[in-house]
């Protein structure tokens, strides 16, 4: 049942690169900023400029990556 | 230079002070023994009671980063941090499920490689999550494809992010984070 459920998962997810990204820096950008920060609104800030910079470096790094993909 | 009032006056006054005490000293009436015993006993007490408390707090923190591992969120929970708890639960969680529905690596325990060993310690800081594994990811990784890579990077960013998550709990529980 669980393995159903997961294919059923994997199959509604469909993440390409791009969307597994920005699941990951949505994630991770939430934590640090739960961990590093006391206030709602400090928080709120670092994890929206946390998230800024994953996707930015990440896209940046992809582009940079790109002549030796092939 | 020497005729600073003040001066005088400390010099003045210091013998007298001396003699005072000194009369105090020899004037204390005989129960004063008890009233400074009592006060040793009072102090001992207290000590002995911050000593217990210090040793309750640490075995609160060790029980709370105990669960925070087995269950992301857990430790959290039993510290009343209901947000932050619902938060590493959904992030780990998230980040771990997500990594084995792109058929990431999960790293044995005995791989026999130092890197490998790396993995498995970043992946098993996940807690339960490491152990579901096998339900969700049953036909093994695949890291042929660029996504299975990436689900690899998933699964030990989540162990990393609950070892984070360990971290916090220890200093709320030992107050060292308010």
């Amino acid at each position: 049942m669980i393995c159903g459920a997961s294919i059923l998962i994997t199959t509604a997810l469909r993440l390409n690169h791009f969307g597994a990204m920005l699941l990951f820096a949505l994630l991770v950008s939430l934590v640090l900023a739960c961990l590093t920060q006391r206030s709602s609104s400090g928080g709120v800030k670092y994890a929206l400029w946390s998230f800024a910079l994953f996707v930015l470096v990440g896209v940046g790094v992809a582009w940079l990556m790109y002549p030796i993909s092939r | 230079m020497n005729e600073v009032p003040g001066n005088e006056a400390a010099l003045g006054e210091a013998p007298a002070n001396q003699e005072s005490g000194n009369q105090v000293a020899c004037d204390q009436p005989p129960d004063s023994n008890t009233q400074a015993n009592s006060v040793v006993g009072e102090r001992a007490v207290a000590a002995r009671h911050s000593l217990g408390a210090s040793i309750s707090r640490a075995a609160l923190a060790l029980l709370a980063a105990i669960l925070a591992w087995l269950v992301p969120g857990l430790g959290h929970l039993l510290l009343g941090r209901w947000g932050r708890a619902l938060l590493f639960f959904v992030a780990v969680g998230g980040l771990a499920v997500t990594g084995y529905l792109l058929r990431g690596n999960v790293f044995p325990p005995h791989s026999g490689d130092p890197f490998g060993t790396l993995g498995f310690l970043a992946d098993a800081g996940a807690g339960v999550f490491y152990y579901f594994s096998r339900f969700f990811e049953a036909a093994g990784p695949d890291v042929s494809r660029a996504a299975g890579d990436y689900g690899t990077r998933f699964v030990a960013a989540a162990g990393v992010v609950n070892v984070l998550a360990v971290l916090d709990v220890i200093e709320i529980a030992t107050g060292r984070r308010s």
